[in-house]
């Protein structure tokens, strides 16, 4: 047994154990005591020997085999789950302040608070989450008045055109037509 | 001798073939005519994609003719969903991120009374037309090509691929005068109905509590105490429309000129300079629209179209008192 008798001393004590029905049931008792310490499976119940084994050494807690297998198992799997996790949240992260900072146009009549916030966003945004083309081309009311003339001129334009002009109202409005509204001659 | 001969017929067929597909500049303006026709008075659903200075949006468009009746609905796919509404003579444009709706009227009820465009032989010292009758598919549609060059740099040229059986323009370039492409429209899907449901045309944004920037009671009225006019206007170009009234947002009068060469159009606005304080001087750009404004004589003096900014400025700094 573990390489502590000689082949000699090996082959004697196989023959004793041929000879010793008591010696052998010690021997096997002991065998399946070193199994349920080392973890390893053994039939029919291991949880019912472990159990045992457990009351007589007082108490010191082992764990089953199947809940050692259970906890590889679950160890296994959670490493991608929480890599996912991590991924789809910083994903969702990236698509709501795209789409915040996105939705932020320079209307006149947004509240200080809202201007306050959608400011604090643009400035605080993280670079690598938010692409920095999005602030030059962000959506962006057009003036009022210059929204009028377009919709009064489209009804004079060529059909074509007319299709143009409405995109060019619902679509967006580069930045630097927030700085015309705002009165910066060119 | 044999090799002569077939190279001969080789260049007489490629010639024949050339002048096939070089269809006259009249075949080319009826051709005009009738996507202008097709534009207004087909029932038709789409969705299309709009760039311009290297932005790319997609929009959707209802457009519906009952009765003669026209309504079209345009919503941009992209961003806060912003919608323009035209039936009959209303124009609303609902901007959900600003929470407004602006409310125009609509000086004609029906389009395809509308004097512009013109589509005539006067257009023709100003533009240079061409027709290819085998372009590509657009939108799983064969089409053919229509090409519309400006002569001068004082206006932009098209490029229009126009469905065969509608002559609906499934894709559109505007080009500028050195064949540079300042904004394309490209369907990537089209489809006719004999009737389109009213409810298509209805918006399903919730405009409770929006501002309503609307034009007061009073219409404008055409050529009435139109007191302003353009001394110096580049060639082709003539006054089509002029009218006196108020205009969304304000009870103060606007001056309302359009100028047309038959093709392209140019709104100049004037008014009282406070009342349009918001529209700042010089050159911008409201989308693909080009816009310039300045003061003369103490009015406010907007010129808005799809033209050179070289076109509006001179339209505009020639305006005078009559």
């Amino acid at each position: 047994m573990d390489d502590e008798l000689s082949v000699e001393e090996c082959a004697f004590f196989v023959r004793r154990l041929d000879h010793d029905p008591a010696a052998k049931a010690r021997l096997v008792r002991y065998a399946r005591i070193r199994s349920t310490l080392r973890g390893e499976l053994l039939s029919p119940d291991p949880d019912i020997l472990r159990r045992r084994v457990q009351q007589a050494l007082s108490g010191v807690t082992i764990p089953s085999a199947r809940a050692v297998l259970a906890r590889k198992s679950a160890a296994r799997l959670l490493k991608p789950a929480t890599g996912f996790g991590i991924a789809a949240a910083v994903a969702v992260a990236a698509v709501l302040t795209l789409r915040f900072v996105s939705q932020g146009g320079l209307d006149a009549e947004v509240t200080g608070a809202n201007v306050s916030m959608q400011a604090a966003t643009q400035i605080d945004a993280p670079s690598y989450v938010v692409p920095q083309e999005v602030e030059a081309t962000r959506l962006v009311s057009p003036p009022t008045r210059l929204a009028n003339y377009l919709i009064r001129h489209s009804e004079y334009a060529n059909p074509v055109r007319r299709t143009s002009f409405a995109s060019d109202l619902v679509g967006t409005v580069e930045a630097d037509l927030a700085a015309a509204g705002e009165g910066e001659a060119q | 001798m044999t090799r002569g001969r077939d190279g001969c017929m080789r260049v007489l067929a490629l010639v024949v073939g050339f002048v096939a597909i070089e269809a006259g500049a009249q075949d080319v303006r009826a051709l005009l005519e009738r996507m202008h026709v097709a534009m207004e008075g087909l029932n038709y659903e789409g969705t299309f994609v709009h760039l311009h200075d290297g932005n790319a949006e997609t929009m959707h468009i209802t457009h519906r003719n009952e009765n003669g009746r026209i309504s079209e609905r345009i919503v941009s796919r992209d961003g806060v969903g912003r919608e323009i509404i035209r039936d009959g003579d209303k124009v609303w444009c609902i901007l959900p991120d600003s929470r407004v709706v602006l409310l125009e009227n609509r000086p004609d009820a029906n389009p395809l009374m509308s004097a512009l465009p013109s589509y005539s032989e006067d257009l023709e010292p100003h533009y240079e037309f061409g027709l290819r009758t085998r372009a590509m598919s657009i939108a799983e549609q064969p089409t053919q090509l229509v090409r519309i060059r400006p002569r001068d740099e004082f206006r932009y040229g098209y490029r229009l691929w126009l469905d065969r059986d509608t002559a609906m323009p499934l894709k559109s370039q505007l080009v500028d005068e050195n064949n540079d492409i300042v904004e394309q429209i490209l369907f990537t899907r089209f489809e006719t109905f004999d009737s389109i449901p009213a409810e298509k045309l209805e918006s399903t944004i919730d405009t409770e509590g929006f501002r309503v920037v609307a034009p007061p009671q009073s219409d404008s009225v055409p050529g009435a105490s139109v007191h302003w006019r353009a001394s110096m206007l580049p060639g082709g170009f003539e006054l089509s429309v002029a009218s006196q009234g108020p205009i969304a947002g304000t009870e103060h009068q606007v001056e309302h000129h359009v100028y047309s060469d038959g093709l392209a159009t140019v709104s100049v606005f004037i008014e009282d300079p406070q009342a349009a304080d918001e529209v700042a001087e010089g050159y911008s750009r409201l989308g693909s629209t080009n816009t310039f404004s300045t003061t003369v004589s103490g009015r406010k003096v907007t010129a808005i179209g799809e033209v050179p900014y070289k076109t509006l400025h001179q339209i505009a700094i020639s305006f005078n008192a009559e």
